[in-house]
């Protein structure tokens, strides 16, 4: 275990208020929709009406001939004279169908919402206005809207050029070849057979995401001799400029992606690769001037945001003391089209069936997902990539096995929670260092459950219905690149430059574009921490590929995990330089661990008369090389990249309390808990609002969001009326407990945190509901749970109703 | 979305099975109706103009006829275009029962409404096809029923043509609801 | 075309704009503006556009450019008094108010008048009058710790 260095004490740890909220309470921040080129032009997109037709005729004279608009183009212009989008460097490692598709729908389109043609304009709503006039002549086929029924044979095919509408299908358990598989299958079976306790259900979870409150924008420029500069509201500038380079086959050098400063949310629904960046750039480079395109929140809902519609049908074998002993799993997810670059929509369910075991310990598993194409929006990363639908199955089933046992659900999960780490699960997953008892201990503690339960007799006598529910997550603490090449080709790694001026500030560049995590603010507390400096002498610059090292991208919790790690060693690779100019300087011999960095002075620990302003040192190493040790050459700046030789992981655990009405299912949480294993905390304001945000998007996902397709497949809600996100009077508020091991392979103890918190959440909610119920029998196999929905179990289970 | 009634028609069943039948009647009655062409005996192609304060829009639609039983029933299949709005597709079915001197018509129209009109809320939707259901309604009763309306249209003085025209103005009145419901709520995308 | 005079933050705008131009994309793209945001499509749903129009709270894609003719308005960019924040502002970066800070100006222009007409809420009242604001950073906790601080600042 890393011995944490001497750090000034004020930073770490601080409650610091953030560097990023001047500039955004006094709204002078800068997203991608406040920026303004000159001669910029807008573009508006005209979009299918249905779900699955071929394209007859596209009639765009009359828009054309709008006065303002400077260019019409169909998917013709992109099939003659630009790439695919089926490009290496937006492909994953895995074995999957991956159907050709181009920027702009070519002869088909595949779901309600295709882009088909996209207008420029020098104004807005003329571009608007000239959308509405292009005539698209479709002549509509038949459509395949549930993934079971598009893996039947003789289901409409949603792509002509691949056989089936089977994109993926894999086994996560039992070895690498068919044998080892169904050795494996056999064993379990066996398992099965013996088992004192069986659960078997068919869980399903509707589609639904991340909405974060900005929605994309592309401004593209095109300039003959530096060539394209597009500002992009994504995650990940760096994969951003090499596919911009491939599919529009520009030089790599002429390409430079920047995100913007300021970005509205991203929550991994930015993360993709997106065909409409492509359209945008092309038409600032054919026409030679600033296109822009915002999208509107209609494009938004109708095209993106979309994951977890997913059916599981699980079983869990265990013993009648509740010792779990096996899983199987039969997935088959929804992937919509398939067709959006770097993550084809499968990669999500991918992952969350390798994530599928939890914190438990089990003796086998039989883990398999089939994902199947539909006339549908592909689906995109949300928030808890991938395991919103497997977890929640999970954290049901544990509960129904509980109930067969007669056990209460908490004392059965710590009886089966993983008890040492690091460990592998059955699917394979590494779990690399966290203490998972001594968290749900510690939530335990708070949640008090004897006391509840009194509560809840007492409540009962007098016809109120309380209840209380438990779900926990291992939840991903970035992505090595053991993991990140074969799932998405690209690495894991984290890199950070820091650059030192003469005045003692320090300069951070990370590649990784942040969308309100406050980067800013946790690195330059980490820098101050290092330096003995201010977090006001730092300034972080991130997402511009011109001035960044590259990274991989904000996703998957990397942050704390991969970024801050690479700031930290870049750092102590600059405190080696000026520790070995310094004790030169002072005539003594030192390694850098007898120097302190606090309060803005570098003093030699054994002489403390021995020290020099950080400012002064600095200035002397950049400024002022001369008499320097042997060896060593001025100036001071540092990049370094860090990667953890395993995946690494965060975990938590959510305690529920509900009361239910029985005349109407209306529920009211009463109480939120948590309990976090988040390593060491740099701010903890920053990772407490960070678990507020992720549990509320679980509540949303879970009770109030579903997109719904129509049997035609039309998408019924494109709108915020249709589509609810849970406001202020919707949701409780949140208690939370930290309970952390500093994590062993990071040079900080922290842990990447805050992607995959929603995934328990659906799982203690309705636990909680459920055992608010338990008198009538009532289980909950369904997302979104609903007032209507736990009224009508009701009314089948025969309860006194008003 | 679904509609369906029953209205009271203060005429005998041949007069109003005549008068549904009637192209000038139905061009009259219909909010918005501008044209009316017969493609083929049993197809027809209509367009539907809505106004709504300074807007206005065509909504072009067709209709085929089918299980014609005279002078009792129709049923119609259509479907119309409105452009960026949307579409919608309409089967309808059309019974007259008598009722002393008066007829009983009842109707059942659904319709399968894609693109934005789709998106804008069923009951919305629903209320807005009702009320112009009745609005066509209460015209076609007073250009029928002779008492209340001295000044009532006489059939056209061009020859009443020898096809039967479809009962399409279900689908008509439908659609220009849908249409007048979005153009009254249109935002921007 | 229809030419408007608008007073934003105590200057006037005077400008030449379609009659359809909405009051948000006014502010926005005529008057440079950007402080105020557009997170839904013009539905006056998720509050982000809120500005004050006259001093309350109004969601400004529900309204159009040339119905504020004559009007006073005040965006967020006007809440500060030159370098003094508000007690309001203060208290969202004193809280962690704000992560992306997208929904942030509406959220600030919106409890900057409830307020004033609620100079003591309880949580429930705070959290009813953020309704007509979506938050999806923030779960809304660190919100109402702001607005609730604020509150008790005043009094």
């Amino acid at each position: 275990m890393a011995a944490i260095p001497q750090d000034s004490k004020d930073w770490m740890g601080a409650r610091l208020e953030r560097k990023e909220d001047l500039r955004l309470i006094t709204g002078h921040g800068k997203y991608v929709a406040d920026i303004v080129l000159p001669g910029m032009l807008h573009a508006a997109f005209v979009r299918s009406d249905h779900a699955h037709a071929k394209i007859k005729r596209i009639d765009t004279t009359e828009a054309a001939a709008l006065p303002g608009v400077v260019a019409v183009f169909t998917g013709d212009e992109f099939k003659d004279h630009c790439k695919s989008m089926r490009q290496p460097v937006l492909l994953p490692n895995l074995p999957a169908k991956y159907p050709l598709y181009y920027a702009l729908a070519i002869d088909k389109v595949k779901f309600h919402g295709d882009p088909v043609a996209v207008i420029i304009a020098r104004d807005k709503y003329v571009a608007e206005d000239a959308a509405e006039l292009v005539v698209v002549d479709y002549a509509e086929l038949p459509v395949v809207l549930d993934p079971e029924a598009a893996l039947e044979p003789g289901a409409v095919r949603v792509h002509d050029d691949e056989a089936d509408n089977e994109m993926f299908s894999m086994t996560f358990t039992g070895g690498a070849t068919i044998e080892e598989q169904d050795k494996n299958a056999a064993e379990v079976e066996k398992i099965f057979q013996s088992a004192d306790v069986v659960v078997k259900e068919r869980f399903r979870v509707h589609r639904t995401g991340t909405t974060p409150m900005e929605t994309r924008g592309v401004l593209a420029e095109w300039s003959p001799s530096d060539g394209l500069t597009v500002y992009n509201t994504t995650q990940r500038p760096h994969i951003d400029r090499l596919a911009f380079a491939d599919i529009l086959d520009i030089p790599a050098e002429k390409v430079r992606v920047i995100a913007p400063r300021d970005m509205g949310g991203g929550f991994g629904l930015k993360a993709p690769f997106y065909r409409e960046s492509i359209v945008i750039a092309y038409a600032a480079r054919k026409l030679k001037r600033p296109v822009r395109w915002i999208e509107s929140r209609y494009e938004g809902l109708m095209n993106i945001g979309q994951e977890r519609g997913q059916v599981n049908d699980l079983e869990v074998a265990a013993t009648k003391d509740g010792k779990l002993l096996a899983l199987r799993n039969r997935g088959v997810a929804d992937c919509g089209t398939g067709q959006i670059g770097v993550y084809w929509g499968f990669v999500m369910p991918f992952l969350g069936a390798v994530e599928m075991p939890n914190a438990y310990t089990w003796n086998a598993g039989d883990v398999r997902l089939k994902v199947a194409f539909t006339n549908k929006a592909c689906l995109t990363p949300s928030r808890a990539f991938g395991h919103f639908p497997t977890r929640f199955a999970i954290e049901r089933a544990v509960d129904m096995v509980a109930r067969k046992c007669s056990l209460e659900p908490a004392d059965l999960r710590r009886k089966n929670l993983v008890p040492k780490l690091p460990y592998t699960s059955v699917t394979g997953e590494y779990y690399d260092s966290g203490d998972f008892l001594k968290v749900w201990d510690s939530l335990m503690v708070k949640a008090d459950l004897p006391a509840f339960r009194r509560e809840q007799a007492t409540a009962r006598a007098a016809g109120r219905y309380l209840g209380i529910g438990f779900g926990c997550g291992v939840e991903l603490s970035g992505v090595a690149s053991e993991l990140m090449v074969p799932m998405e080709n690209q690495p894991g790694y984290g890199a950070a430059t820091v650059r030192l001026d003469p005045r003692g500030k320090a300069f951070i560049f990370g590649g990784d574009a942040p969308g309100g995590q406050g980067h800013e603010t946790t690195i330059s507390q980490i820098v101050a921490a290092t330096f003995g400096i201010s977090p006001e002498d730092t300034v972080i610059t991130t997402g511009d590929t011109g001035t960044t090292p590259f990274g991989s991208g904000t996703i998957g919790a990397r942050m704390g995990s991969y970024f801050a790690s690479a700031v930290r060693k870049a750092c102590d690779e600059l405190k080696e330089k000026i520790t070995h100019v310094l004790a030169h300087d002072l005539g003594v011999r030192a390694t850098v661990e007898e120097f302190a960095f606090t309060n803005g002075e570098v003093i030699y620990a054994r002489d403390p008369a021995k020290r020099k302003g950080f400012r002064e040192i600095v200035e002397r190493i950049i400024m002022f090389p001369v008499n320097l040790p042997e060896g060593e050459v001025g100036g001071l700046e540092s990049t370094a990249f860090f990667e953890a030789a395993k995946p690494m992981i965060c975990f938590n655990a959510d305690c529920c309390v509900v009361e239910v009405d029985i005349t109407n299912g209306n529920f009211k949480i009463q109480r939120w808990v948590t309990s976090e294993d988040v390593g060491n905390v740099i701010n903890p304001m920053i990772v407490d609002g960070q678990m507020h945000g992720a549990i509320v998007q679980g509540l949303s996902n879970a009770i109030f969001e579903e997109f719904i397709y129509n049997e035609q497949g039309q998408q019924l809600t494109a709108d915020f009326e249709h589509y609810k996100l849970a406001t202020a009077a919707d949701v409780p508020t949140i208690e939370i407990t930290y309970a952390s091991t500093p994590c062993p392979h990071t040079p900080l103890g922290t842990r990447g945190i805050g992607e995959g918190r929603p995934s328990a959440v659906s799982g203690a909610l309705c636990n909680a509901l459920c055992d608010a119920l338990s008198l009538f029998n009532i289980e909950i196999t369904e997302l979104p749970i609903r007032p209507n929905v736990l009224w009508k179990k009701l009314q089948a289970a025969g309860a006194v109703t008003k | 979305m679904e509609l369906n009634d029953q209205i009271r028609i203060n005429a005998p069943r041949a007069q109003v099975f005549k008068a549904l039948n009637d192209p000038e009647i139905l061009r009259q009655a219909i909010p918005g109706c501008e044209e009316l062409n017969a493609l083929s005996p049993t197809e027809f192609a209509a367009t539907v103009a809505a106004k709504i304060g300074p807007l206005s829009a065509k909504f072009k639609g067709s209709v085929a006829l089918a299980d014609i039983v005279t002078p009792v029933s129709y049923t119609l299949s259509g479907e119309g275009k409105g452009g960026p709005a949307g579409f919608a597709k309409v089967r309808a079915s059309v019974a007259l029962a008598e009722d002393g001197a008066a007829t009983l018509l009842s109707y059942t129209v659904q319709a399968d409404i894609g693109g934005k009109l789709g998106q804008l809320g069923g009951a919305l939707v629903d209320r807005t096809a009702q009320k112009l259901a009745g609005e066509f309604f209460e015209k076609f009763n007073r250009l029928v029923a002779p008492a209340s309306e001295p000044a009532a249209v006489a059939p056209s003085a061009a020859p009443a043509p020898t096809t039967r025209l479809p009962i399409w103005w279900i689908a008509a009145a439908a659609m220009a609801a849908i249409l007048a419901w979005y153009l009254l709520h249109a935002s921007r995308t | 075309m229809k030419t408007i005079s608008v007073t934003i933050n105590g200057e006037a705008y005077v400008e030449t704009v379609p009659v359809r131009m909405l009051l948000v994309d006014f502010i926005r793209e005529k008057c440079g503006l950007t402080g105020t945001h557009v997170s839904c499509t013009y539905e006056g749903v998720c509050g982000a556009c809120t500005v004050q129009l006259n001093g309350e709270a109004i969601k400004s894609c529900m309204m159009l450019a040339a119905q504020a003719d004559g009007h006073r308005v005040t965006t967020v960019e006007g809440l500060a008094n030159g370098e003094e924040l508000t007690p309001l502002q203060k208290a969202f970066k004193a809280h962690h108010g704000l992560q992306c800070g997208f929904c942030t100006p509406g959220i600030l222009m919106n409890m900057t008048e409830f307020l004033q007409k609620n100079p003591r809420p309880t949580d429930d009242e705070i959290r009813r009058g953020l309704v007509g604001n979506l938050c999806r950073c923030t779960g809304y906790v660190h919100i109402v710790d702001a607005v609730r601080a604020a509150a008790n600042s005043a009094t």
